[in-house]
């Protein structure tokens, strides 16, 4: 349970961090380390050099706009959601989802950046940035640019962000009054990877049937997935009956896979229960506890 | 014999590891650090069952760094023992330190010595071998059918490992025809592992003499050194174990493995210290898990709950070694004599081979396995029989005079107390009345499970505790124990009795332990009975010295020493005040003599007493998800004399923390179709954590003290982890009818068996 031998840099800029980028082909970026180090100590992976981003001032910066959108900059810790209420209240469904993600011990090293860009499968930020639809700003030799989250994750452990770059960013649009959220995900344990998982967006029209939804299945395929025809059958509609059917309609559009945790037959199961459940909660119709 | 007063034994002191433990100075066997040290990995098979056709390490041997190989062309081939008790029956003659053959997935096949760690590693890949596949068995029916590659020439006969064990009491036949209700069932069990926080680990020197050194941790020190010294030719003279700080074996750590042999012939052939240390992967595929098990049970009710017959088949999955196989198959089957008392008993149990991984001893030694199907099927008979299952369990619960496991009268029957205690504690009674709330998809239940264990290994064993007390010439005491401290506090239970027996101070004793050149033999730390047996000959060892003590005290004030009595450090005559002297006082310098030689020595044989509990649960099932959430455990134990409360409630709690592993979530899985491990890591080998654990309100009964015992004390290692299981098992089927017959129970099977169940109705 060692890692090989590495080099190890900690630049003090961005510029200095992409540099070392396109001088060293096989470094990786240590961003919090919590899935990183594993990795590297159960010999999975070998890079050359680690270039750790925690020196990096711009890195750690967040701005919360007057219009409530929130910028955080991609070395936020995950514990900032359990910490600072204005946070919490400003993206209310990251708040739901930030105490499943593995033990507090974790959540106060691991960065928001850092989880987005392993894009594990089950992981519960890369579900999160689905439903709320937010954007991450990722920059290069050439400077920056923007990827809206459904089209950040792209397979299994693999994202938009590219050779030598590196994302600084992730910015959630303001929370409309009328938006709901729901989260639910099963574990075997507390702190584990969801077999499956479910965050759940919902905007209600003025008389409070829903006028969008965005509807994120994690650990159920290679990347998080948007229901859509669960989300878009809900328009119009309120009431559990609208959740029930939510969920079959995601269970029927999903394919999960089997390993030796679970078969896809459970995980399908699953999908159904929590998408059904998750989106209870955002309707009301159910406690806003979590699975 | 717990003389009033008595205020030692009993008391929760501060623990005779916890400084070391807590500030991280306390050393392990994997701290040593030798001059010159090396660094010895092995290399494992990558197939199941097969003979080495060639193995060539020239390559690893160019590596630089590199400054020894073994493979099984250059080590000696000697049939051993793998673990204590060597010419037992418990046990099996079957390994060698590296064979031609290898017969399970990651069995070792080539160790190296090298510079550094790195460099072992790298040359592991250097070295080639070839193997010649031979077709492999992973499961005990694949193993007994016709044909089937036969894995030890030494077994009994196929892979059956020995002759299956038989017990007859009573006519079974007789008890059938006169029972009214006749249940039987299939129930099978799974493999955990102890998973213990510290690998496996040694270090090995040879000095100029040709002497041997050997840090380990191990359970069974006196174990090492026999067999060692057996496998490599030494006398006992040449061989010194030395084991401080162990960080967990659960009973697995009595074996031992390939590595402590490759250590020290690396270390031999280099002239240089080698260090060898599994990875945590190792542990799981060089280790020893729990035996897989099945088991068939059959038993006969009378209408009003009396169990008038009882027949079960057992077989125990070894895997690719025979280990404790023996020992674990006997023990488990012969618990189904007792428990629940039944005249009419006809059991059998085998062992047999297979390609998986080493199943070896673990905390509860085939009880685990036996009293789930038992336990689950008393509850099965009580809803059939349409009575409470605490009633139809008192019942039946094993009395005093009741022939035990062991063909022993038992003496103390806790289990009626501590089933009593538990359903008050809970209000059992209640409970079963209670309208069942139905909160959305969570439905909750309570279920309840027994057990009685043995302190010792008697009589598969005949053991022997040996104990040395030995006086300073301040009035302070030493204590030398062979006991190995694995983290259950021992030491303290054994210091506590030597000061309770002396009349000292606690902090006045102190204890040394782990060098097999200077402590006292010992057999090892298993079986629930170093507080019990080496318990029992410290107290023997301290009334021996104690005795010495007043008589030296005698002559000093010029009474009989029988007329002298000694307690917190103040030697008094009886019932004359003012007639006393200190402990320092009497031992110090006399007549220009410096010290005296007070020395007393213990050796206790025991022969057996059992140990009993009730555990309480209660569970919440999800029937959307299908998870199972155990939300409290009310465990009763009955242990004859709590020597040291919180250390006892700890034993207990871990006890249950691991059955809750066993019963839900652990499992140590292998590839079906060629034996490969697929989860030896604890990201997938899933322990249940703090955060899984649910609150545990331990109660501690001392209603049946065991006269053999010290001040009373029984065994508390490993009762704690057999109760637990069954009564979530229980409690699962109180809370959604459904019932399970095996371990563990995933929310996968909840979710099927719920469909099948209202499919059923439908």
């Amino acid at each position: 349970m060692r890692p090989a031998a590495f080099d190890y840099r900690a630049p003090a800029t961005l510029g200095e961090a992409l540099a070392l980028l396109a001088a060293h082909p096989g470094a990786k970026l240590l961003a919090g380390g919590q899935s990183l180090v594993p990795v590297l100590n159960l010999r999975l992976a070998a890079p050359p050099l680690l270039v750790d981003l925690r020196r990096i001032p711009e890195l750690a910066r967040s701005v919360l706009e007057h219009d409530g959108a929130l910028t955080l900059g991609a070395m936020t810790r995950h514990r900032v959601f359990e910490r600072d209420a204005r946070v919490r209240a400003a993206q209310p469904l990251a708040a739901a989802a930030v105490p499943h993600i593995a033990h507090v011990a974790i959540r106060n090293r691991g960065t928001i950046g850092g989880s987005l860009c392993h894009a594990d499968p089950a992981a519960e930020w890369p579900a999160v940035t689905l439903a709320c639809d937010a954007a991450m700003t990722i920059a290069g030799s050439a400077g920056t640019r923007t990827v809206d989250a459904a089209d950040f994750f792209t397979g299994l452990f693999e994202t938009a962000v590219g050779t030598g770059e590196i994302l600084t960013a992730v910015r959630f649009p303001a929370w409309p009054a009328r938006r709901r959220h729901g989260f639910a995900e099963v574990a075997r344990r507390h702190g584990d990877f969801a077999l499956v998982g479910v965050a759940a967006a919902v905007d209600l029209d003025e008389r409070g049937a829903v006028a969008l939804a965005r509807i994120a299945v994690f650990g159920a395929a290679d990347a998080p997935v948007l229901a859509q025809e669960a989300a878009q059958a809900l328009v119009g509609r309120r009431g559990e009956g609208a959740a029930r059917e939510a969920g079959r309609l995601a269970r029927a559009r999903i394919a999960p896979r089997s390993d030796h945790h679970a078969s896809a037959e459970y995980r399908s199961e699953l999908v159904e229960v929590l998408v059904r459940r998750a989106l209870g909660q955002a309707l009301g119709v159910a406690p806003a506890k979590a699975a | 014999m717990s003389r009033v007063g008595s205020s030692i034994v009993g008391t929760s002191v501060k623990r005779t590891d916890v400084i070391g433990k807590v500030t991280g100075t306390a050393r392990y066997a994997g701290d040593v650090k030798l001059a010159g040290m090396l660094h010895g990995k092995m290399k494992r098979s990558t197939i199941a069952h097969a003979n080495i056709r060639r193995i060539d390490a020239s390559r690893a041997l160019a590596l630089p760094g590199v400054k020894a190989v073994l493979t099984h062309e250059n080590v000696p081939r000697v049939l051993h023992y793998g673990a204590p008790h060597p010419r037992s029956i418990s046990v099996t003659c079957d390994q060698y330190i590296l064979d031609r053959k290898v017969r399970y997935w990651g069995e070792g096949v080539a160790a190296v010595a090298a510079t550094s760690e790195e460099i072992a590693e790298e040359a592991l890949d250097l070295i080639e071998v070839e193997y010649e596949p031979l077709p492999a068995v992973f499961t005990v029916e694949a193993a007994q059918a016709p044909g089937a590659p036969q894995i030890h020439e030494t077994a009994y006969a196929g892979n059956v490992l020995f002759k299956p064990v038989v017990v007859t009491r009573g006519d079974v036949a007789q008890g059938f025809a006169e029972a009214d209700l006749v249940i039987e069932g299939e129930y099978e069990t799974g493999r955990p592992t102890p998973a213990y926080m510290e690998p496996n680990v040694c270090v090995c020197q040879w000095d100029n003499t040709g002497k041997l050194t050997v840090w380990v941790s191990t359970q069974a020190a006196f174990m090492v050194r026999g067999i060692l010294a057996e496998v490599l030719g030494l006398p006992l003279t040449r061989v010194r174990v030395l084991v401080d700080h162990m960080g967990g074996g659960f009973g697995a750590k009595q074996d031992l493995f390939q590595h402590e042999f490759l250590c020290a012939l690396l270390a031999k052939e280099t002239r240089h210290p080698v260090r060898m240390e599994y990875t945590r992967g190792e542990t799981f595929v060089g280790g020893r898990s729990r035996h897989p098990c099945k088991i068939w049970l059959k038993q006969g009710f009378k209408r009003d709950g009396t169990i008038v017959a009882r027949e079960a088949r057992t077989v125990f999955d070894s895997g690719a070694y025979g280990s404790h196989g023996p020992g674990v198959t006997i023990v488990g089957t012969t618990a189904l004599t007792s428990l629940y008392r039944c005249e009419n008993v006809r059991l059998e149990g085998r062992c047999v081979y297979t390609n998986a991984p080493i199943a070896g001893a673990f905390r509860g030694y085939g009880v685990v396995q036996t009293y789930y199907a038992l336990d689950i099927q008393m509850d099965e008979a009580a809803e059939r029989l349409g009575m409470d299952p605490v009633e139809l369990k008192l019942k039946n619960a094993v009395r005093e005079g009741d022939m035990a496991p062991s063909d022993h009268p038992l003496v103390g029957h806790g289990l009626e107390d501590c089933i009593r205690r538990g359903a008050a504690e809970v209000g059992w009674a209640a409970l079963r009345q209670r309208p069942r709330e139905q909160a959305g998809t969570l439905r909750r239940g309570w279920g309840m499970g027994c057990e009685m264990h043995g302190s010792s290994a008697y009589p598969g064993i005949k053991e022997q505790g040996n104990a040395i007390v030995k006086m300073n010439e301040d009035g302070t005491a030493v204590l030398l124990t062979g006991a190995a401290g694995l983290g259950t506090g021992a030491h303290t239970a054994l210091a506590q009795i030597v000061a309770e027996e002396l009349g000292l101070a606690f902090d006045a004793v102190s204890v040394v332990h782990g060098d097999t050149d200077i402590v006292p033999w010992d057999i090892g730390a298993f079986a629930s009975h170093t507080t019990f047996m080496v318990g029992r000959a410290a107290q023997m060892a301290a009334a021996e010295v104690k005795r010495q003590l007043l008589q030296r005290a005698g002559e000093q004030l010029e009474v009989a020493a029988e007329d002298l009595e000694v307690r917190d450090g103040v030697i008094a005559v009886r019932g004359v005040a003012g007639r006393r002297i200190t402990v320092r006082e009497c031992m110090g310098p006399k007549l220009g003599i410096p010290a005296a030689n007070l020395v007393g020595n213990g050796t206790y044989t025991p022969t057996k007493s059992y140990s009993f509990a009730a555990h309480f649960v209660e569970v919440q099932v999800d029937i959307a998800t299908g998870q199972i959430d155990v939300l409290q455990v009310i465990p009763v134990h009955e242990v004859g004399k709590v020597v040291h409360p919180i250390a006892a409630a700890g034993q207990i709690e871990g006890g249950i923390q691991q059955g809750i592993g066993h019963t839900l979530t652990e499992d140590y899985v292998i590839d079906p179709a060629t034996g490969r491990s697929l989860n030896a890591g604890f990201v997938d080998y899933k322990m249940p954590l703090s955060l899984d654990m649910p609150p545990i309100r331990t109660i501690l009964l001392e209603t049946a003290p065991d006269p053999g015992g010290p001040y009373g004390a029984k065994g508390i290692g490993e009762d704690p982890i057999i109760a637990i299981g069954p009564a979530i098992a229980n409690a699962v089927h109180d809370a959604i009818g459904v019932r399970f017959r095996h371990f563990p129970i995933t929310p996968e099977q909840v979710l099927a068996a719920l469909k099948e169940k209202a499919g059923a109705a439908a």
